[in-house]
């Protein structure tokens, strides 16, 4: 590619943190790559469209299809969710630089580690949480389609949104624990503490369907979700005014427990360890060039 | 003492106008510390839900002794209403499908060497007028924004062909890079362009008539252009000087100067041409483009199995970052309405001014100054849906020909889709200004960049002012392209 003109080739997005990337990265970068071939995809079936409902109109072939007019977006839906999770990896998200380009590196960093820990992840837990209900109810329900001739079983695509909440979940957790790393922050307590509202958020989930199923199980024959989520373990505390649920309670309790544990047991020989330097090459994702290489990747259509 | 505080600033406001302050105070703060846009959004949704459900919730009765509030009534089940709005909203989104589409045609575009060959060919042609090269690029800036929906590829592609050579020509460093930046940015303006396709979605109008509408505005802010460098180079010779030896311009010069702007007419008629004469939907619009340019890579030879991945990768990844400022506004104005945040905003613009047109002037203001520091996809997506029922209450007499749904939003938003232009070149946070300064070449400062766009940013406004005062410039184009 060295003799084509430098405004032509912008790099593979995914690419360019690799040496830097772990595990999780590299299954995000992975599936994304897989699933960018439905941009084509979806050109493909766009153009046929238009060309079954012109010849349509002259009397030709079968004409406009329903379907195909649903394919179009549940393609569109599942690639830029994927998407979303994919410009986490590739550290893309938009933002407002001004100050953030004079920032040393681990600052940027540990900016990057809060965003990432303590704003996004909540939220896509929170998204996962919901879309999972969500989904749910879409399959037993066997939900079908709102158009006769549409695409049917659409439940499909709601656990598929599903899904891609996990996805985009396993992106940030990835993104987090790199920068974790390339901080110099490898022991899990700091970790833990760096991502505490998310620890204590997914604790909270794990405590809640664990308690749920449990008296589900060991309930009665006929018990049911509403008698379930009537079961006094689901009741509340109150103190001040407040009502706190006791499932809360118990993950608030069991997020300290887990750090304090994590603490006691941590390497004391790492205690006073440094972050380590970037890697060479230039291959630092964390900081978004100030001067972007021609044609960078980072944002085509700004 | 907190009560004192409280009771202090009832003389001003509700606690719920403090609470919807404080939110954007605090987006305000974490944006400016470098936290994505996205993550930003949702973080603040999320800590003014918490404060919302456990704390001003359950103790309306105290503070409202104090200060006038309405309870937010947050909690995690009616979250659940959540997956909902993402699935309606973004992915049962027909309109939004022509959103990676584009990206896809301007990144295959970039990759296919049209610009590059209408470079070559246009400069032989213009290249030994005073100015020549500025107007070429302006020419090869309009044709390519009518081709592509993106700009940032389009001026990197500018700055790395045409700045070279404009410098060998002794051009003015501030003009030459002024030419550039506001040529490529035209390209989100003139249809088809992916801001309109945002717009449209946030809006609710059809993308029809906003791609119609867009493009007289478009046609004028670019034939201000020209007309500039024309002047210009009348009045400053030394500005732009003619090159001095120049080839004699034959009729082999002519031809190929046709020959290379036979791929990007091809692509118009294709997307615009196809909706105009309403073989496709602007929607499908968008996939139509995005084969031709594929095709067009294809012909000239330039595509290869690793341009083919990397423009998928490449497209996947900038509809991710798109998307995800989608996603994250959605959840940002679930918790805003919450907190009666919409009609806080509203009565706010409302109360500005009596005249409904100075209400419009004072968001496009507003949108303006934003843009200093935002850039559109942000304004687009956060601010647009708030603008939408103050639009749609104002009395604007927008001639509609009887075709056109909401005139006056189609209107207001090619209004505001100039006004955006100058978010591009307006420092500190201009994209256009970035991706220039990458590709610049040595000798050329950010200061140069800096006083080149000045003019620009003045033509701007000045086609900004033509709209206002035609509004028929946006709204007579789709009534006759719809009207049969």
């Amino acid at each position: 590619m060295d003799n084509i003109d430098p405004s032509l080739s912008f790099s593979d997005p995914g690419r360019a943190s690799r040496p830097e990337q772990n595990r999780g990265d590299r299954f995000v970068v992975a599936i994304s790559n897989i699933a960018s071939l439905l941009y084509p995809a979806l050109m493909v079936v766009i153009c046929v469209q238009v060309l079954l409902r012109n010849a349509g109109r002259g009397g030709v072939g079968p004409g406009n299809q329903a379907w195909m007019d649903d394919l179009q977006w549940w393609i569109y839906g599942v690639a830029v969710l994927i998407g979303i999770g994919y410009a986490v990896t590739t550290n893309s998200h938009v933002r407002v630089d001004i100050f953030f380009d004079s920032f040393d590196r681990l600052k940027k960093l540990r900016i990057d580690s809060f965003g990432l820990s303590w704003l996004f992840l909540p939220f896509i837990i929170l998204s996962w949480d919901t879309t999972f209900h969500y989904a749910v109810s879409s399959v037993v329900a066997d939900e079908g389609s709102d158009s006769p001739n549409g695409l049917h079983n659409l439940w499909i695509l709601k656990v598929i949104m599903n899904a891609a909440f996990a996805f985009i979940a396993v992106a940030t957790v990835a993104a987090f624990l790199r920068r974790m790393r390339q901080l110099g922050k490898n022991q899990w307590w700091q970790k833990l503490t760096w991502a505490l509202p998310s620890v204590a958020f997914v604790l909270n989930l794990v405590i809640f369907y664990v308690l749920w199923w449990f008296t589900y199980a060991t309930g009665p024959e006929d018990m049911n979700a509403r008698a379930v989520s009537r079961a006094p373990i689901f009741g509340e505390l109150e103190f001040w005014g407040q009502e706190m649920k006791y499932t809360v309670l118990m993950a608030l309790v069991a997020t300290a427990a887990l750090i304090a544990l994590t603490y006691v047991m941590r390497d004391k020989s790492l205690d006073n360890s440094t972050p380590p330097p970037p890697l060479a090459g230039g291959a630092d994702d964390s900081l978004p060039s100030g001067s972007p290489t021609p044609g960078s990747t980072a944002s085509e259509s700004k | 003492m907190m009560s004192s505080i409280l009771g202090f600033i009832n003389n001003f406001m509700t606690l719920n106008e403090l609470a919807v302050l404080a939110m954007f105070i605090t987006f305000i703060v974490l944006l400016f510390r470098g936290i994505p846009v996205a993550y930003a959004l949702v973080g603040v949704s999320l800590i003014f839900a918490l404060i919302g459900e456990i704390f001003l919730d359950p103790y309306r009765s105290f503070f409202r002794d104090i200060i006038e509030f309405d309870r937010t009534g947050i909690d995690y089940r009616r979250l659940a209403v959540l997956p909902q709005r993402i699935f309606g909203n973004i992915v049962k989104n027909p309109v939004l499908v022509a959103l990676p589409m584009f990206i896809y045609m301007g990144l295959m575009l970039d990759q296919s060497g049209v610009a590059q060959r209408m470079m070559h060919s246009m400069q032989k042609l213009f290249g030994g007028l005073r100015g020549g090269l500025s107007i070429t690029v302006l020419l090869i800036g309009i044709i390519l924004a009518a081709s592509t929906g993106v700009i940032g590829a389009s001026v990197t592609l500018l700055g790395v062909m045409a700045l070279p050579a404009m410098m060998a020509q002794n051009y003015q460093k501030p003009i030459a890079t002024g030419t550039i930046a506001s040529a490529g940015t035209l390209g989100i303006l003139i249809p088809p362009s992916i801001m309109l396709v945002i717009m449209s979605d946030q809006l609710a109008i059809s993308l029809g008539d906003l791609f119609m509408g867009a493009l007289f505005p478009g046609l004028i802010l670019g034939a201000l252009y020209i007309t500039f460098i024309v002047i210009y180079g009348l009045i400053k010779p030394d500005a732009m000087p003619a090159p001095e030896k120049t080839e004699e311009v034959g009729w082999d010069v002519v031809k190929d100067v046709l020959l290379a702007v036979v791929p990007p007419l091809f692509l118009i008629l294709l997307v615009l041409g196809s909706i105009f004469a309403g073989i496709a939907t602007p929607t499908e619009a968008s996939g139509l483009g995005a084969a031709g340019a594929t095709l067009l890579a294809i012909l000239n030879r330039r595509m290869s199995w690793q341009v083919f991945k990397d423009v998928g990768r490449a497209t996947m990844n900038t509809s991710g970052y798109i998307v995800g400022i989608f996603l994250a506004a959605n959840f940002f104005a679930l918790v805003l309405r919450r907190f009666g945040g919409d009609e806080i905003i509203q009565e706010l613009v409302l109360s500005t001014f009596s005249d409904p047109y100075m209400i419009v002037l004072f968001i496009l203001g507003i949108v303006f100054l934003l843009g200093f520091l935002l850039d559109w996809i942000e304004i687009t997506i956060i601010i647009m849906p708030l603008m939408l029922p103050i639009i749609l209450g104002l009395d604007l007499a927008v001639p509609g020909f009887d075709q056109v749904r909401d005139p006056s939003v189609v209107w207001f938003a090619i209004l505001v889709a100039v006004t955006l232009q100058t978010s591009f070149l307006t420092p500190p946070v201009g994209f256009a200004l970035f991706y220039l300064k990458g590709v610049a070449p040595q000798g050329i400062s950010l200061s140069h960049i800096y006083k080149g766009i000045i003019p620009f940013v003045f033509l701007q406004l000045l086609g900004l002012g033509i709209v206002f005062y035609f509004p028929e410039l946006t709204t007579w184009l789709p009534s006759v392209a719809y009207g049969n």
